[in-house]
């Protein structure tokens, strides 16, 4: 009896562990695009009426008060050596227009990636001497929807070469891996499943040019990395932290398959 | 004398901790048996209660509803990713619907539908959850002979 069980546990184990392997997609071409130029819609397109029209009125979109506090920081100067980012990035030189296509990006030591945020944080420490901000602190994510709300209708531009492709194939290989007691994984519901209803919630493509986005269920401006915590928790599996290298590198992942939208940035999402 | 009673008190501690051993691992190990697309056998013993399963399908404990529509059910927001439940009972077997919540992987690989039976061979599960199935052996009972009335 104890054979047979432990035997039918050995093939069960077999079967479960050969799966992963199997996940349709991952063993695709590296750049296959789950959805070419043309099929790509934006989080906008699956807002309630009442909801998009909120975020296409600048008077109306909350996450507007995270823009003009962030147009606030720029423009004023921090601790010691009084340095404004307007001083280094103003309309002459280094506007920052389109910098979000940027990101996420290798870091100068070459060996990880930050994104806009971590960004801020490295020009607030080595330039102007300042201390950084936490991460998803009101003031880092003002800053960030500010600069990102510089680009807005603009096109995302996230170009994948020798330089960020090891990341790249690690975020895509994070969005095919089935994780927590849900054992779901992000291409399961973003791609071909857009539209189809999980209670009230209308599934979207899992686009990220929204971000920093004005999130309802919050009532905050919050970064692409907190609302991936959020994916994570709603399939059980553990978060990572705001961050995390693997967060970074499912961003550049992500960023790229939606690229060719538009920046909404700051849009509302649920 | 008190020698033999000492080893009858070892011998039935012994026995204890056996048996309490082979429940938790009935408990843990989710050993079941497919055969015919089918799992004949219940997971556990006992007559199964149909309207806790109706209670588990429709609360956020099995939250079938995120994705299934029933619509005998009078609530507002249900899912249509995975098929409808309507007339499901009609449908499958017993032991169909076994397989099924116990492992859709068997028959779909690419099932969006989780197990609800399985606590292994998962990748960074939440802690309060690690170890855990989503539901009992003695829910998905439940659930099973609720669904079998949906006809």
């Amino acid at each position: 009896m104890k054979f047979f069980l432990s035997l039918l546990l050995f093939s069960l184990i077999n079967s479960v562990a050969g799966r992963t392997e199997n996940i349709k997609g991952i063993n695709d071409n590296l750049y296959d695009r789950p959805y070419s130029i043309g099929e790509l819609k934006s989080g906008r397109n699956f807002l309630q009426k009442e909801t998009l029209e909120m975020e296409l009125d600048d008077f109306d979109n909350p996450g507007m008060i995270w823009v003009e506090r962030g147009k606030e920081l720029f423009n004023s100067v921090l601790e010691k050596n009084n340095l404004s980012c307007n001083q280094c990035h103003n309309t002459n030189k280094n506007s920052l227009i389109g910098a979000p296509s940027n990101f996420p990006k290798l870091n100068k030591d070459n060996i990880s990636l930050i994104n806009m945020e971590q960004q801020i944080n490295i020009c607030i420490v080595d330039y102007m001497e300042a201390r950084p901000y936490p991460l998803e602190s009101r003031e880092l994510l003002s800053l960030s929807a500010y600069i990102a709300y510089k680009s807005k209708g603009l096109p995302m531009d996230i170009k994948i070469d020798s330089s960020n492709e090891k990341f790249f194939k690690r975020g895509k290989e994070l969005y095919f891996e089935r994780i927590g007691q849900m054992n779901l994984a992000c291409n399961q519901c973003h791609n071909h499943l857009e539209g189809k209803y999980l209670r009230a919630e209308q599934i979207s493509q899992g686009h990220i040019n929204g971000y920093p986005s004005y999130m309802m269920r919050w009532g905050v401006v919050a970064s692409v990395h907190r609302r991936f915590q959020f994916c994570n928790e709603q399939a059980r599996a553990e978060p990572l932290e705001i961050g995390h290298p693997d967060y970074n590198a499912l961003q550049l992942y992500i960023a790229w398959r939606g690229s060719g939208l538009l920046f909404e940035s700051p849009s509302i999402r649920r | 004398m008190n020698n033999k009673y000492n080893i009858f008190l070892l011998a039935t501690i012994f026995t204890l901790c056996i048996f309490v051993l082979q429940s938790v691992e009935a408990e843990s190990e989710s050993v079941y048996e497919i055969r015919n697309n089918q799992i004949m056998e219940p997971l556990v013993e006992g007559l199964p209660d149909p309207m806790n399963g109706r209670e588990i399908v429709i609360s956020r404990i099995g939250n079938c509803l995120a994705c299934h529509k029933i619509s005998s059910i009078d609530e507002s927001f249900q899912g249509n990713i995975g098929p409808s439940l309507d007339g499901v009972g009609e449908r499958y077997k017993e032991g169909e619907l076994r397989l099924r919540l116990v492992n859709p992987y068997y028959l779909n690989p690419e099932s969006l539908m989780p197990s609800f039976f399985q606590n292994k061979n998962l990748v960074r599960v939440e802690k309060k959850y690690s170890g855990k199935t989503i539901l009992t052996a003695r829910q998905i009972e439940d659930v099973i002979s609720w669904l079998l009335t949906l006809k």
